[in-house]
């Protein structure tokens, strides 16, 4: 409540770093098996715990045309029985054990993890490497599980319409590309998968030179390799990496100056939002990217921010404003402006003060002060991060996924620690452009402030 | 980001611990105070977290909303400090303070680096002994107040839940909503606010728990310059007693969408009560697994009427609560809601397997050390035990007494379950019916 951090949506979210204070930055250590399974083991001995975690290089943004919804289906399935667990008994079995499960899926992957006793690693690498390749997709199950989805879709996207709206924004704003659709999928297409559709997913992408192994706590690296050879060893790798993406070089959007209205009754508090999009992250860009993070914070920083300041302390215009920038993507990255507008306040006052703050750090340089509490805000959100092995091993287990290696994800300290003023600047001049974005508004009443339309 | 299942916060801190994966708590005693500490130099972080008891439920007639003005306001300007000055002191020192009121206590959170810990703390010093309350942050946190009322209501669960709440509760504080309402917001003003904050925040009814890079040296210092600095006792008028109401009762609040969400509840059974691990492995098998639980199996995987659907049970300082929530297709919404009943009289009529209990006290025993792998939930940890007013060897003890529990025990506790006599809201196109 009172202080609301920004949710981890910096590039790389919560990269961490040996930074100045910290006695020693963590040790991250890395391995592969003949096989292309991919290691990565972050020690923590603080509790004789582990995460282990598999990270699939797939995600909803790898689906064929017209079988949205297909990869998140799929990790569904994966808990619905293997040759030699029956369908249900994976999270059961881990329970028994004293363990916790559950998987996701993204845009540019689906990891599933446990978190449990030390000593049960090598049982859940058993269990993780048996569904790997010996799943059993069974037409009845599919048809269940497919309910469930709906049922999941019902609750996530047409009960909540700031769902609904993103879910429209976000369509035209990576038109032509794969994140116009939404990872959970179109309902109608939803509808549609059936097991076929799934084998074929589950051929093509589960093997081991497809997936990354993380795991966090309380092992070495040769403890970890010893296991995953056992485990992950014998399986067979796949020889086909995925499919390059088309990634939009042009990031113009059809009709940016057009917000998309959502008028829903359901809705009592109207919220207003801006969806910028990014260029493709690359080793040659960081520098802009470490830019867009601290401009995030300059922006967005909990109450200092200037959003906050701006909209919600001087002019009381809204409630609550802020923003983040969210390059952790294999294709175009999302900057993201938010703010809920006060009541008597309409969306075209709110979007021109808020673009005034924008226009203002595009031409004026950040003040040092501001500069560094900024950069300090977010090299200490690096060390907060270590206190959870959970959120190290998605971090390192993320990173992977784009392609980055533990020492770049520990060299982000240094990144931000380098950014300048100027660069601030550049990246608000460079990133937040009103052609390459989609504005949203979210209201219950027909007429509600809308004055642009 | 779609998940494969829906994680539920326990309501109660209950884990489980493998015996030796507790950390060493220490008691740390000063003068009329006492915290609980668990130092790990291990990362150069320190955890405070402190609650008052109080809460929501203290909140004065007609003023329904004030704590949580109180906690919203508890880092909005302290001493010297107007609120963005406060603020920006805050984010200098890359620290947060937050607070946040529940119905039974209000909870202050503070985070900071090692090396800010000394600035850290004398803005913790001037939180909690010098809060302005200023005018224009009360109005401030009055408009976000506000704001939260309105999404709450556009939130299936939330209004669900309020509306369970208040049929449960009706005529006792528990029943208001915790952010109260536009009238009992509008009638709250920066005095009453501070003269909340004095009665509240005292010694006698404080509970400190401290994780991290600090040792009991450090904390003894921070207990005398700061939380000596408070009012020896709480001057709130003692917490009313609260009976829950019986059911059946059924009610329905339409709203669009193809799906209906339903929560329900019917009394449970205190931590006082001798059944009380009986009961907590019992709803482990019904509802509180998650995949291993049998309403997950009925509703979800042999059925697919629902994506998540959970039971179990929610203490509060004076009233024991057993819920429950699902959500499911508008047709298939009674459905759900069926068989959730049939399975509260199947874990009652039938004894459970040896196996199946064995699998519930090896999740619930073998989870617990889940819960102190990083020094932020250890603090919970050790917040929540106290808070239950569990003793301190609890975080030893637990794990055995859960280990003590025969199918006998699981089946009286089940038979306190009572699926006709249910309290039950519903927010969609389904009314449910509960005969």
């Amino acid at each position: 409540m009172p202080i609301k951090r920004k949710i981890a949506a910096l590039f790389l979210a919560f990269a961490l770093a040996a930074c100045e204070g910290a006695p020693d930055g963590p040790q991250i250590e890395t391995a592969a098996l003949d096989n292309g399974l991919e290691i990565i083991v972050i020690p923590d001995y603080r509790a004789d715990v582990v995460t282990h975690m598999l990270w699939y290089r797939v995600g909803s943004a790898d689906e064929p045309k017209g079988k949205s919804g297909i990869a998140h289906f799929f990790e569904h399935l994966m808990f619905r029985g293997t040759q030699n667990i029956p369908s249900g008994e994976f999270s059961k079995t881990v329970a028994r054990l004293g363990g916790q499960d559950n998987a996701f899926t993204s845009y540019d992957y689906t990891a599933y993890f446990q978190r449990i006793a030390k000593d049960k690693l090598g049982q859940m690498m058993q269990m993780e490497a048996e569904r790997m390749q010996k799943l059993i997709i069974q037409p009845d199950i599919v048809a269940i599980e497919r309910d469930v989805i709906l049922e999941e879709h019902s609750m996530r996207v047409d009960g909540r319409p700031s769902s609904l709206l993103a879910e429209q924004m976000r369509k035209r704003l990576h038109q032509g590309t794969a994140y116009e659709v939404p990872v959970i999928g179109w309902r109608t297409e939803i509808e549609r998968l059936n097991a076929d559709d799934a084998q074929r997913f589950y051929r093509r992408y589960y093997a081991p030179d497809n997936a990354v192994l993380v795991v966090a706590g309380a092992v070495s690296l040769s403890e970890v390799r010893a296991l995953a050879q056992t485990h992950y060893g014998p399986l067979r790798p796949s020889g086909t990496p995925r499919t390059p993406r088309v990634v939009a070089q042009d990031l113009r959007v059809a009709d940016y100056m057009q917000p998309e209205i959502l008028v829903d009754a359901r809705v009592r508090q109207n919220s207003w939002r801006r969806y910028y999009r990014l260029p493709q992250y690359q080793r040659a860009n960081k520098r802009q990217f470490a830019a867009a993070d601290v401009l995030a914070e300059i922006l967005s920083g909990g109450h200092t921010g200037r959003l906050y300041q701006k909209l919600v302390v001087e002019k009381k215009l809204a409630v609550s404003a802020g923003a983040y920038s969210d390059s952790s993507r294999l294709d175009n990255g999302e900057f993201v402006v938010y703010a809920t507008p006060a009541p008597q306040t309409d969306f075209a006052d709110l979007a021109q003060a808020i673009e005034a703050e924008i226009d203002a750090l595009k031409n004026l340089m950040a003040d040092d002060d501001e500069l560094r509490r900024a950069k300090r805000q977010l090299v200490s959100d690096l060390v907060y991060a270590r206190d959870s092995q959970q959120s190290m091993a998605n971090i390192f287990g993320r990173a992977a996924m784009l392609g980055l290696r533990p020492d770049e994800v520990l060299g982000w300290a240094d990144e931000i620690e380098n950014v300048s003023a100027e660069d601030v600047r550049q990246a608000a001049q460079e990133l937040l452009v009103a052609r390459h974005s989609v504005t949203g508004h979210l209201t219950g009443r027909v007429n509600a402030g809308e004055n642009e339309s | 980001m779609m998940c494969h299942k829906l994680i539920f916060a326990c309501f109660l801190l209950l884990g489980s611990l493998s015996a030796h994966a507790a950390p060493l708590v220490q008691t740390v005693p000063l003068r009329d105070m006492e915290a609980w500490l668990v130092t790990d130099h291990s990362l150069p972080l320190v955890t405070v977290k402190m609650a008052w008891r109080g809460g929501t439920a203290s909140d004065p007639d007609g003023k329904a909303g004030l704590s949580m003005m109180l906690a919203r306001l508890m880092n909005e300007g302290a001493g010297e400090l107007p609120a963005q000055s406060f603020q920006q002191a805050m984010a200098d020192n890359a620290m947060s303070l937050s607070f946040s009121a529940g119905r039974d206590d209000v909870t202050g959170t503070l985070r900071c680096l090692s090396k800010y810990k000394h600035a850290c703390f004398k803005l913790l010093r001037l939180a909690l002994t010098a809060p302005r309350f200023d005018d224009e942050a009360v109005a401030r946190m009055k408009r976000e107040q506000l704001t939260a009322i309105l999404q709450a209501q556009q939130s299936p669960r939330s209004l669900a839940n309020e509306a369970l709440m208040a049929m449960a509760f009706d005529g006792h504080p528990y029943g208001q909503a915790r952010n109260g309402t536009e009238e009992s917001l509008a009638a709250i003003s920066a005095a009453d606010i501070r003269t909340h904050y004095q009665a509240m925040m005292a010694r006698n009814n404080l509970h400190l728990a401290v994780v991290g890079d600090i040792d009991r040296a450090a904390l003894r210092r921070l207990m005398r310059d700061i939380f000596a600095q408070l009012p020896p006792s709480s001057r709130l008028p003692k917490a009313q007693q609260a009976t829950m109401r019986n059911g059946p009762i059924s009610r329905h609040i339409e709203r669009a969408g193809p799906q209906t969400s339903i929560v329900f509840a019917q009394k449970g059974l205190g931590h006082k009560h001798p059944l009380f691990f009986a009961d907590f492995v019992m709803n482990s098998i019904l509802g509180g697994s998650g995949f291993s639980s049998r309403l997950t199996e009925q509703v979800r995987e042999a059925r697919g009427l629902a994506y998540s659907v959970y039971s179990g049970t929610s203490n509060f300082g004076q009233a024991a609560m057993w819920n429950g929530s699902v959500a499911s297709d508008n047709a298939t919404a009674q459905q759900a809601m069926d068989v959730i009943r049939v399975e509260m009289g199947r874990i009652a009529n039938e004894p459970v397997s040896d196996a199946r209990l064995a699998a519930a006290k090896t999740y619930l025993t073998g989870n617990y050390a889940l819960r102190f792998d990083s020094s932020a939930k250890i603090a919970e940890q050790l917040l929540g035990v106290q808070l239950n007013d569990w003793p301190i060897d609890y975080f030893t003890t637990r794990n055995a007494n859960i280990n003590a529990v025969t199918i006998d025990d699981v089946q009286r506790a089940a038979q306190l379950l009572t699926p006709d006599r249910l309290l039950v809201v519903s927010v969609g196109g389904t009314a449910i019916a509960l005969d």
